[in-house]
């Protein structure tokens, strides 16, 4: 379910219409949510059936869960509930670390395990917190399988999400298709034409080297993708949502103005934090325990490995419990913003060296090598000679505008308690349609938060 | 959950949305006439191509009923195959259909053998990155020079069906100009370059190309492991293809191009070239030579690591041609 595909929208388009003509003709409440299931699995089985099989597993097993009352029971569904997890992403790492071979099977993550495992968890343990019915089970699977959010988020909560697909009407209406259509051209701007060209100038830095520049370069690339990959995809599933009159939590909120660490984490992946806020932090003893401190390393560590099996997630996850750590700590310290911001946004893009490079050596030999300040030569030919060429070199510049451009938009969108809200202005809208058409690369690529 | 307030929907003022679909469609065709007519590496080809149609044609005039060979790759097949000496050789005429390495396989074995008929012989002179590793080369160039003929697809079989995986989709993905080919025209109408390499006026008898400077010195390749890249994909476009030509009744043959390494690499290259070519032996004839693909003589290539100079060009299609003849009077 790849948003950025053509294939995508050709087949939610033939999909809706086949569908909505059924729905013509056996008119019925039911016959709205059986649709939307229709249409949901029908787009998750475009990748394999069984990426269909393994969700269906966490749907029944969370399903049941409902029922389960005693702290055993409970505590067996949420075993179950990470089986899949368990298997496909975390067993080769584990054969790794503790039977000390090498991987004896590299399996394919089910596209959105992660988020649905999480997202149905959650679901779970606020039903037995609060004391709330068993839904309907077609609402249940509307509500895990409702096709924006189910690859890569929002990880929505009961209370949040059920409501709405509870009052599900599979139409679309004028006004929720123009409340949703913004969000979806600047979420398409921000993968096809922000993160495939930062994704291709990071092809085309000439190989790695000491040198510090080109490591500066691959890890500034790397930051702007990053953002611009899963943001897109998270505003293109925000549009698609209120396409259809339900309104998802808003993932991203500018996080690469944050000024500080602890901002830039309630405003990157904003519900992937507050799961783990949640269901982790909080019932571990949150900052009223003595050792608060090890409780925040622990929800970190847990990100990392949530992002990937591999020590590279797990040393981005500790750096980050660690710069919060130290945020916490000194937080009388009141830095002017610029000095903040540049900290924040400094020690964001070394830390993603770890989560890009699947090898922590390499990743350890690119920090080390911006550490040598024998390896800076800050002159024209010495930055040219970082590119493959002269004009992979002006791609960058041209990058390098485009997105001061895109950052002072979401400044001032910002300072207007507006998340994106100038991005959305008609007339800048229809300077994004045109750079989509004209700047964005040919080649078609996944989003990198599928891999997780 | 709902972070940005309804009220905030109601502040942005919008276009109704068919105004912004309709803008999106205008922009997707101004897009794909930029890019289909200020593309001067698109123009070129397109040229070429016309260029080679018309000697084809005469070419099939010239020997009535009798065999062709057709000579089908990347761009060092452009450079390095001519036909002339080929014909010398074997006796057969031939003509030289190379594309370039970014139109992809798909596209460039269409290309070679779209015009073949029952008893043609195609030699596909491929560099194993083009072969193998076609997903890394977008389909951009191909959709741009186009020349396919959709009504006659249904009857190519798989191995059409397979030259675009999706024929409404590449297309319509590829016509894009993109920020990395505008970047490119911008650096070189700002340096007051060429717009494209070469010009049609490179362009010899029989399809041959031919490049005006010798540089080849930044193309000596290390030692280069390629079998790895041998993958299902690939085996599975050469048994599609092994499939049409036996359908169709023409012999389609595998030559590795000659390539420029480092002397030191020499041997250990032919040795994974010789690897490689089993690989590809189980899907179509191989024709080799002693070089087996690799040569450290830098003065042998032109512009790149992959394109002869006419005279090692000579030697090339010589060497191929023989391997050829061999091969059929094997056969008989």
């Amino acid at each position: 379910m790849n948003f950025a595909s053509l294939t995508f929208w050709f087949s939610l388009i033939g999909a809706f219409t086949l569908l909505s003509l059924l729905r013509f003709l056996l008119r019925g409440v039911f016959v709205d949510r059986w649709a939307f299931i229709g249409l949901s699995l029908f787009l998750l089985g475009m990748e394999s059936l069984e990426t269909v099989a393994v969700f269906l597993w966490v749907v029944g097993v969370g399903y049941l869960g409902l029922k389960a009352h005693r702290r055993w029971s409970l505590v067996l569904v949420g075993c179950l509930l990470l089986v899949p997890l368990g298997y496909y992403k975390y067993s080769g790492f584990f054969e790794q670390v503790f039977l000390g071979r090498e991987q004896s099977l590299r399996l394919l993550i089910p596209m959105g395990l992660s988020f649905y495992t999480f997202q149905i968890f959650s679901f779970v343990i606020d039903s037995r917190r609060e004391g709330l019915d068993r839904p309907r089970f077609l609402d249940f699977l509307n509500y895990a399988s409702f096709f924006p959010q189910i690859v890569a988020g929002p990880i929505e909560r009961r209370s949040d999400l059920l409501p709405q697909v509870q009052n599900l009407s599979f139409g679309l209406k004028r006004k929720d298709i123009e409340d949703g259509l913004p969000w979806i051209v600047l979420g398409l701007f921000f993968k096809l034409v922000m993160a495939e060209n930062f994704a291709l100038l990071g092809d085309e830095l000439r190989s790695f080297s000491t040198n510090s520049l080109i490591v500066w370069f691959d890890a500034l690339f790397f930051a702007f993708r990053i953002y611009f990959d899963f943001c897109g995809y998270s505003l293109i599933a925000f549009g698609l949502a209120s396409c259809f009159g339900i309104k998802l939590t808003l993932n991203f909120r500018s996080p690469y103005l944050a000024r500080n660490i602890q901002d830039f984490w309630r405003q990157w992946h904003v519900t992937l934090s507050r799961w783990f806020r949640d269901y982790v932090y909080f019932p571990l003893g949150g900052s009223r325990v003595r050792l608060w401190f090890v409780n925040v390393c622990i929800v970190f560590l847990l990100s990392g490995l949530w992002h990937g099996a591999g020590w590279g997630f797990l040393i981005w996850g500790l750096l980050h419990g660690v710069a919060v750590l130290v945020c916490v700590l000194s937080k009388k310290k009141r830095l002017p913003y610029w000095l903040a911001w540049s900290l924040t946004i400094a020690f964001v893009t070394v830390s993603w060296i770890f989560f890009k490079e699947s090898d922590w050596r390499i990743a350890c030999q690119k920090v080390e090598a911006l550490a040598f300040l024998k390896g800076y030569h800050l002159n024209a030919s010495a930055i040219l000679a970082c590119f493959e060429g002269p004009k992979t070199a002006l791609l960058a510049g041209f990058m390098a505008v485009l997105t001061a451009a895109v950052f002072v938009g979401e400044f001032f969108s910002q300072r207007k308690s507006a998340p994106y809200g100038l991005l959305l202005n008609r007339w800048v809208q229809l300077l994004l349609i045109a750079a989509i058409c004209f700047l964005s690369p040919t080649r078609e690529s996944a989003f990198i938060y599928f891999n997780f | 959950m709902v972070d940005v307030e309804d009220s905030h929907f109601d502040k942005v003022r919008r276009f109704p949305w068919y105004v912004t679909l309709g803008f999106a469609l205008m922009m997707v065709l101004c897009a794909s006439f930029c890019s289909m007519n200020f593309d001067p590496e698109a123009k070129f080809w397109r040229a070429v191509a016309r260029e080679r149609q018309n000697d084809l044609t005469e070419t099939r005039e010239r020997v009535g009923d009798g065999p062709l060979i057709f000579l089908g790759g990347g761009s060092s097949c452009s450079f390095s195959l001519h036909p002339a000496v080929l014909e010398e050789v074997t006796g057969i005429a031939a003509v030289n259909l190379g594309g370039s390495a970014a139109m992809g396989y798909r596209y460039l074995t269409w290309l070679a053998t779209k015009d073949a008929r029952e008893g043609d012989f195609v030699i596909l002179h491929l560099e194993p990155d083009i072969l193998c590793r076609s997903g890394a080369w977008g389909s951009s160039l191909a959709a741009k020079v186009g020349g396919f003929h959709w009504e006659e697809q249904g009857q190519r079989g798989a191995f059409a069906q397979e030259i675009f995986e999706n024929p409404w989709r590449d297309p319509l993905t590829a016509l894009k100009p993109g920020a990395k080919f505008l970047s490119a025209l911008t650096a070189k109408i700002l340096s007051g370059r060429d717009l494209y390499r070469y010009q049609i006026s490179d362009l010899e008898p029989h399809g041959v190309l031919t490049a005006h400077v010798q540089q080849p010195n930044a193309d000596i390749e290390p030692f280069t492991p390629m079998v790895q890249w041998f993958d299902d994909q690939a085996s599975r476009d050469l048994l599609s293809l092994a499939h049409y030509a036996r359908e169709k009744k023409i012999r389609i043959f595998y030559t590795l191009p000659w390539e420029c390494f480092e002397h030191e690499a020499l041997a250990e290259q032919r040795a994974e070239h010789a690897h490689y070519l089993q690989k590809v032996s189980q899907y179509l004839p191989i024709l080799d030579d002693e070089m087996m693909g690799a040569l450290s003589d830098n003065s042998m290539f032109l512009d790149t690591g992959f394109h002869l100079t006419p005279e090692a060009g000579k030697l090339r299609s010589q060497l191929l041609g023989e391997a050829l003849r061999r091969h059929l009077e094997l056969k008989e």
